[in-house]
């Protein structure tokens, strides 16, 4: 036996004579390995899963390459990158007499090879796909539109494609600016495919120019509507099947998946397909965003950082974990080791002794910890999955099949886990086996290393007050330190890591938010189960099925919400610096070298007035809105006098403010009082009046006074606003103003919307669902009657941002109970070595209260050191969060969630109490003597 | 005057066969200002009845008295107070809180009555135990002797009826051992301090007015050296 074994055999009897430290070490380590095996394998399990549910919407394609040429084809499937390639071509357009929506009257037809059906994810929900160029498929939304049309019809197309021509000599030019066209008097233009469908008007006519192509096709399946299909454009979508790309005529498509794991960047890839076809392409960035490949920086900037934030603060957590488990037995460690060295253990041997138990519970550690990471995400994963299909399902992404959840356990993150956990342990070992093989034999066994000749002040004030139990608790915590900062470092990191990770979580769920700009307005009206819409030609319709609403016995309550947004302008000599400071802002980035463009632009848009969310929500809610915003009531309790109530922030992006220019890089300003006028002043609000006589506009001023101004809190019992237009609550008086100012005037130039909430007793309620459910189809949908949720229905983004809330909050909850556990192996482990100093003082005459003093008094001691220590450091690591994010994804204000800190700070205190009355039951249960005879842990 | 009387004293560990009678049927008194010395070999009781006279644990059957109180018939709580108050604990191993300095574990039985310091009291006793330069030291930076001095101390310092020392000598030196038994004797004889004193050193044992022998739990021999009392 060499004498390296001897110490490691010690080692190994100690280890078994310390069952419980053994077991506490043992389990600390393990539950490390666990966490980092579920934050690897939990990523890759998340993120495929994620790409699958993004693939259900758009299909898991990941680019798009437009324009090619049959010689393009054979070089773009050349590219070695390329895992599945498909190609598609457009027939053209064709008409479509079973057609039932007037606005839709053609059919807009593609070819399709095969692979292409496959990676845009058609979908069929009646009979088949096509199997050859003479079967086509139709989308649903026909069928719902009321067509006729029916499997096994034939459709005999003529393909043509659509041109407008201006025809009124009256006008220079007529401006589509969503489609970014203009047509001049007798000018003929080509118009994109989603261009709405147009009858001749005075201004100008539609053409149909035919190709001379055509077919006859057989009606062989329904599909569910496309990712691609506009529901504004003039055809409904239908596809027939490539059979040959290479024998086909056109300008193809190609659609292709990569090998995402053999290249660095898809980049690179599109750019090098870019400059084989000459023309555009389109990635999938929803699919691709998730393994940070996206074209959208940001996006794959943001998944990077979560990726790396989440790892991060587990490793943290871990290692503050291990080390305090290490620091805990420390003392009577260096005992044992004392021994060695007293018969001639050197300091390497010692510190080898520290490292041998480090190495030999990792290696017992780490299959099971494997495994149960693998085991937790599985179960994990079970759990959330009913509630992330009924998301899914809820926002109609389309969730065709039960989409399964599969473990995606890599090796290469198999070994990271094994590596990062070997480092971790290690790590955590080197400091106590760096002290301990310091310490000599003798103050070793005696446990008085480190205290020297150093004197403790006699506390007299306490003394002289009686104070026992504070004397005990102020010392304890004070001279005691090896037991003490295990609990202060577990304090403080629970504080720090619990803050900092919901900061990140809060702050990254606020950035995709932003980023994917979900939802411009969320209503958080309560108490409302549905929502009566109306359409403003048919106003007598909508006022008729409101009465039968608010006289039904079963509607608990209505709120009626006016909405002016497409009449109600702004001067923009109302906006604020702040607001063209950010406005200017968002326009450098568009332009950043081109000074004379900027000044132009910034000139012009003070030239015109800016569109203005305006609602009307009743007097009441109005003065609900001016008590909890900062107004002038006596302006407010006048109910005569139009006025209106400022929300005053704007949140400014790239991509709802746009310009010409190249378009840069994500960047948001958030502007928080863009409003220039003061509360009493005169609101320049502005309408445009259309005068049905002259055909003209006419710009009309209403004369509203500002009754005060909101701010988020205040809005927030009725909305969350995320929008870069203003918005103002108007009282009752002004809108009817308003309304007057309209008289005459045609509903379809007069655009506010109008919606009715209310709530509505279950089973009670059926008959007024059916009666207005049957109303809206006599009068073909003028009126609608929807669930409440159906407001907040953002769609696709809004169940991946979900999603990622749920997951962040998991991760969360996860750093949460490592932290939790961090805190019970500190208290637990002081209150076992301190199992004998009880008895001793229960020996000399401590009562339980007085004990349970004591122990309150230390808790607040010890809560009060960690939570300063934890402040700072939150502090210091939110304010390096917030820079880092600020600077990276955007100028957006990431607010310090001050009332989670507070539940942090409750949630740390109560569970430390609750520790302690654990953690030291032992004295009410065993006598006195028996612990007093007890000496190690 | 009788100070302490226990009765039939029995302390069995364990049940059935595994079943060990630590004390077996124990019976004696104590005067006030007596000095009894408890002796016996390893295994025969002594430490089991010194820890059911002090308070700390408790007799299988049989009852104590200490100044006419039945202490075990005591609740929880009353029996803390209770020992705090008429019952002074010395060890083989000192037992001082780590944490508290000399002057701070002398004073803690009588802070723990809710009394305030009696500061001269305080300094009579750490002079009178020699341990003034070494007030403000915590008990891993003094020497086994100053440890079991302190212990000593914090024993005195409340004036309890009865002072319990379990082998107080068993872990120091023979020089120091004396200094030790000299405090106690002193203390016994100048402040007419009831002492107990447990101890298989049969020398030590015959400088008390009395000696208790006990083997195998059973109380064999209750012999008076001096008859003084």
């Amino acid at each position: 036996m060499n004498n390296q074994n001897i110490i490691f055999q010690v080692t190994r009897r100690y280890m078994k004579r310390n069952r419980r430290r053994t077991a506490i070490t043992f389990l600390g380590i393990l539950l490390m390995v666990m966490l980092m095996t579920c934050v690897f394998v939990g990523k890759d399990t998340v993120v495929d899963y994620l790409q699958d549910v993004a693939a259900l919407h758009t299909g898991s394609w990941h680019l798009i390459a437009h324009g090619l040429d049959t010689e393009n084809v054979s070089q773009v499937a050349a590219v070695e990158e390329i895992d599945q390639i498909g190609y598609s071509v457009r027939l053209g357009l064709t008409d479509f007499p079973a057609s039932a929506n007037d606005e839709r009257p053609y059919l807009e037809v593609k070819a399709y090879s095969p692979v292409s059906f496959e990676l845009l994810n058609i979908h069929v929900t009646q009979g088949r796909l096509p199997t050859n160029g003479q079967e086509i498929v139709i989308t649903e939304t026909a069928l719902q539109d009321g067509s006729s049309v029916s499997i096994g019809d034939v459709i005999d197309a003529k393909f043509f494609d659509r041109s407008i021509t201006g025809i009124n000599d009256s006008l220079s030019e007529s401006v589509f600016p969503f489609y970014d066209l203009t047509v001049g008097y007798g000018e003929t233009v080509r118009v994109p495919l989603d261009f709405p469908y147009y009858p001749e008007n005075g201004d100008f006519r539609q053409n149909k120019e035919y190709n001379g192509t055509g077919g006859r096709y057989t009606v062989v399946g329904i599909i569910a509507s496309p990712y691609f299909e506009s529901e504004g454009s003039a055809g409904y979508p239908a596809l027939t099947v490539l059979s040959d790309v290479s024998e086909a005529a056109g300008t193809f498509s190609a659609v292709m998946t990569f090998h995402l794991d053999k290249i660095e960047s898809v980049n690179e890839v599109s750019q090098q397909i870019k400059e084989i076809t000459q023309d555009e392409t389109e990635s999938n960035n929803t699919v691709l965003a998730f393994s940070a490949n996206g074209s959208d920086s940001v996006v794959s900037g943001l998944t990077v950082f979560i990726e790396t934030f989440f790892v991060v603060l587990i490793m943290a957590a871990s290692l503050i974990l291990i080390y305090n488990v290490f620091q805990m037995s420390y003392r009577e460690r260096t005992k044992y080791l004392g021994m060695l060295s007293s018969v001639g253990a050197t300091g390497r041997q010692k510190r080898c002794s520290v490292y041998y138990e480090a190495g030999y519970l990792l290696l017992l550690s780490l299959p099971l910890g494997i495994l149960l990471g693998i085991g937790v995400i599985q179960g994990g994963m079970l759990l959330l999955k009913p509630h992330l299909d009924k998301m899914i399902d809820s926002f109609q992404v389309g969730l065709y099949d039960d989409l399964p959840v599969t473990l995606s356990v890599r090796l290469s993150n198999l070994l990271l886990v094994v590596g990062m956990s070997v480092v971790t342990v290690m790590l955590s070992a080197l400091l106590p086996a760096r002290k301990i093989s310091k310490i000599g034999p003798v103050e070793s066994i005696r446990g008085s290393e480190g205290r020297g000749g150093k004197r403790f002040r006699t506390r007299f004030g306490l003394l002289r007050k009686g104070k026992a139990e504070a004397l005990l608790a102020v010392n304890s915590t004070s001279r005691c330190p090896h037991l003490t900062r295990g609990i202060v470092r577990s304090v403080a990191a629970f504080g720090v890591l619990s803050v900092v990770t919901l900061y990140g979580a809060q702050s990254v769920i606020r950035l995709i938010n932003a980023r994917l700009e979900t939802q411009e307005f969320v209503y958080n009206f309560k108490g409302y189960d549905y929502v009566l819409y109306g359409d403003r030609c048919f106003e007598d319709l909508y006022d008729e099925a409101k009465k039968r609403v608010e006289n039904d016995s079963a509607v608990t309550d209505t709120k009626e919400i006016t909405d002016f947004f497409g009449n109600s302008q702004m001067k923009s000599s109302g906006f604020s610096d702040e607001y063209w400071k950010g406005y200017e802002e968002i326009l450098r980035r568009y332009v950043p070298s081109d000074e004379d463009a900027v000044q132009q632009t910034m000139t012009e848009a003070r030239d015109y007035p800016v569109f203005l969310h305006t609602f009307c929500l009743g007097d009441e809610d109005f003065k609900k809105l001016a008590a909890a915003g900062h107004a002038d009531m006596s302006i407010v309790g006048d109910a005569n006098t139009p006025s209106v109530l400022l929300y005053s922030k704007v949140e400014m992006t790239t991509q709802n403010l746009i310009f010409s220019g190249e378009k840069p890089d994500y960047h948001l300003v958030e502007v928080q009082n863009a409003f220039r006028c003061e509360i009493g002043e005169k609101f320049p609000l502005v309408l445009y009046r259309p005068n049905d006589e002259t055909g003209e506009s006419e710009m009309v001023d209403v004369p509203l006074t500002v009754a005060g101004f909101l701010d988020e809190a205040a809005l927030a019992p009725y909305f969350t606003v995320h929008s870069e237009h203003p918005t103002v609550i108007i009282n009752q008086a002004a809108a009817d103003t308003i309304m007057r100012l309209y008289d005459g005037v045609s509903r379809e130039y007069f655009l506010y919307d109008k919606i009715l909430l209310f709530g509505l007793r279950e089973e009670e309620g059926n008959a007024l669902l059916r009666e207005l459910s049957l109303l809206g189809e006599q009068n073909k949908g003028h009126i609608a009657v929807r669930g409440f949720d159906m407001l907040n229905m953002g769609g696709f983004e809004d169940a991946i941002v979900s999603i990622i809330r749920i997951l962040a909050y998991c991760f969360t909850a996860l750093i949460s109970a490592v932290c939790l556990l961090n805190l019970y192996h500190s208290v637990k482990g002081r209150a076992m070595e301190r199992q004998r100093e009880i008895a001793m003082l229960r020996s000399m005459g401590m009562t339980e209260r007085q004990l349970h003093k004591m122990l309150a008094v230390e808790n607040i001691l010890l809560l009060v050191k960690g939570w300063c220590i934890g402040v700072v450091l939150s502090g210091g690591f939110i304010l390096l969060l917030n820079r880092v994010m600020v600077s990276r994804f955007g100028n957006i204000t990431l607010p310090v969630p001050y009332g989670l800190i507070g539940g942090i700070t409750a949630a740390v205190c109560a569970a430390m109490v609750g520790m302690t009355w654990v953690c030291y039951r032992f004295s009410d249960k065993e006598s006195i003597v028996e612990d007093i005879r007890k000496e190690t842990v | 005057m009788e100070i302490l009387r226990c009765e039939h004293l029995t302390k069995t560990y364990g049940t059935g066969e595994t079943a060990v009678t630590a004390l077996d049927d124990v019976s004696f008194s104590v005067e006030k200002g007596e000095f009894v010395s408890v002796i016996g070999p390893s295994g025969s009781g002594k430490s089991t009845l010194l820890h059911i006279l002090g308070g700390v644990d408790k007799p299988t059957s049989g009852k104590v008295f200490v100044d006419g109180t039945d202490m075990h018939a005591l609740k929880e709580d009353k029996l803390a107070v209770f020992r705090r108050r008429q019952i002074g604990l010395v060890y083989q191993f000192y037992n001082l809180m780590p944490v508290l300095n000399v002057d701070e574990n002398i004073a803690l039985p009588h802070l723990l009555d809710g009394r305030a310091l009696d500061r001269e009291r305080l300094d009579q006793i750490v002079a009178h135990l020699g341990l003034s330069d070494r007030r403000e030291n915590l008990p891993h930076q003094l020497s086994g002797g100053q440890q079991q001095r302190v212990s000593i101390g914090r024993a005195l310092y409340s004036h309890p009826a009865i002072l319990l020392c379990d082998e107080p000598t068993g872990n120091l030196d023979r020089k120091t051992g004396e200094e030790i038994v000299n405090l106690l004797k002193e203390s016994n004889r100048s402040q007419k301090q009831t002492l107990i004193l447990i101890t298989h050193d049969e020398a030590l044992a015959m400088q008390a007015d009395r000696m208790i022998y006990l083997e195998d739990g059973r109380l064999v021999k209750n012999e008076v050296i001096r008859g003084n009392v």
